[in-house]
């Protein structure tokens, strides 16, 4: 995966300092100045404060102009940052390295891209994400499979025992067959979870399973309210599957999965 | 307690999985003419994914399957619903001077 640059402005003017610039960690309704705490990204212990327009800040902490990779430290740092204030804020997060050269650029971006913010700020009020990742043993429901699905038992052992004059088709018909019948018992769970969990979701975003493990990679938007609800439907049905599918739950996140606002700014023209 | 709940960031994964591409993107590298704040010109494209089908999406999940890709099926990111990555696109211009 590339990083793609974001470093935005222009700092021609050298009177500003050349070199230091804004890291911009996400967006928030609030006329207040504010502190976060000494914890922003490059390891200088910046501090974490805002730039507000409007109504809305932008938390950001001072920065040398220079591209980050997201390197273990520099994502948590990031990630931190936003928790902490996830904790009092409704927050638009920024997607990873977004630097502005000056205060000002920052202002800028606040005042441009202002109605869209808020729109998505008052969408998103009191709202938070949970992340919900299943997983279960290929092998263990491949077994089961096996037991289960009657023709599928009987054509193994077909195979098995040399019944057959030709044991490629088979083989090749077998193997379609526990494909069909593992995708089927993949669907159910994962339907019954949702059934389980999306009563008390306002919305689920279901994400591509990462390797053969996992059978769902989905993420929650809840009502702050109602998280302890939520938490209560996830043991319910993590423990109706214990044994068979193992979850991991992670959260209170920012709604990154929810939010998608794409910024392209673009030299537009020679300004009078 | 079946399962716990850990908080964000103690899993890089899915950290990464969030921060790189998700949230408020800036998409191209650019650069501003900006002297003072008397001049800027600034296009934004925002493209915002519409709550709206989000939770459009989370109604039918569930009624429309298959909602799952089983592991060996062909996998497709974002799922079934198409009405999903419908975005709603807002062009901006902002001039001052």
């Amino acid at each position: 995966m590339t990083v793609e640059e974001h470093v935005v402005g222009y700092g021609a003017d050298t009177e500003r300092t050349p070199d230091e610039g804004k890291y911009v960690y996400c967006i928030i309704e609030c006329a207040a100045p504010q502190s976060f705490g000494r914890m922003g990204i490059g390891g200088r212990n910046d501090e974490v404060c805002t730039i507000e327009h409007g109504g809305l800040s932008a938390v950001v902490s001072n920065t040398p102009v220079v591209v980050y990779d997201p390197t273990r430290e520099n994502a948590l740092t990031h990630e931190h940052v936003i928790e902490t204030v996830l904790r009092e804020f409704t927050v638009i997060p920024m997607s990873f390295g977004a630097i502005f050269r000056t205060h000002d650029d920052v202002v800028e971006f606040l005042k441009d891209t202002a109605d869209a913010l808020r729109d998505v700020l008052q969408k998103m009020e009191g709202k938070i994400e949970f992340g919900l990742k299943v997983n279960w043993d290929p092998e263990t429901v491949l077994k089961q499979v096996e037991e289960e699905t009657e023709e599928i038992r009987r054509l193994k052992e077909e195979i098995l025992t040399n019944r057959l004059t030709s044991t490629y088709f088979a083989r090749m018909q077998l193997g379609r067959m526990v494909e069909r019948a593992m995708s089927e018992a993949s669907d159910a769970y994962v339907r019954e979870i949702y059934d389980q969990l999306r009563g008390c979701a306002i919305a689920s975003r279901h994400n591509k399973p990462i390797g053969d493990k996992m059978i769902l990679n989905a993420a929650f938007l809840i009502e702050r309210e109602r998280a302890a609800e939520f938490d209560d439907q996830v043991q319910e049905i993590a423990r109706k599957y214990e044994g068979r599918l193992r979850f991991q739950y992670t959260g209170p996140w920012p709604p990154y999965n929810f939010v998608n606002i794409h910024l392209k700014l673009e030299r537009a023209g020679v300004a009078s | 307690m079946v399962v716990e709940r850990h908080s964000g960031g103690t899993s890089l994964i899915d950290v990464l999985d969030r921060v790189l591409d998700k949230g408020i993107v800036i998409d191209a590298w650019v650069r501003i003419s900006l002297v003072g704040i008397d001049l800027i010109t600034v296009e934004a494209r925002i493209v915002v994914a519409s709550i709206d089908t989000y939770l459009k999406y989370a109604e039918a999940v569930g009624i429309t399957s298959p909602i799952a890709r089983a592991p060996l099926g062909p996998a497709r990111e974002g799922g079934a619903a198409p009405t999903e990555r419908t975005v709603v696109e807002r062009r901006e211009t902002t001039r001052e001077g």
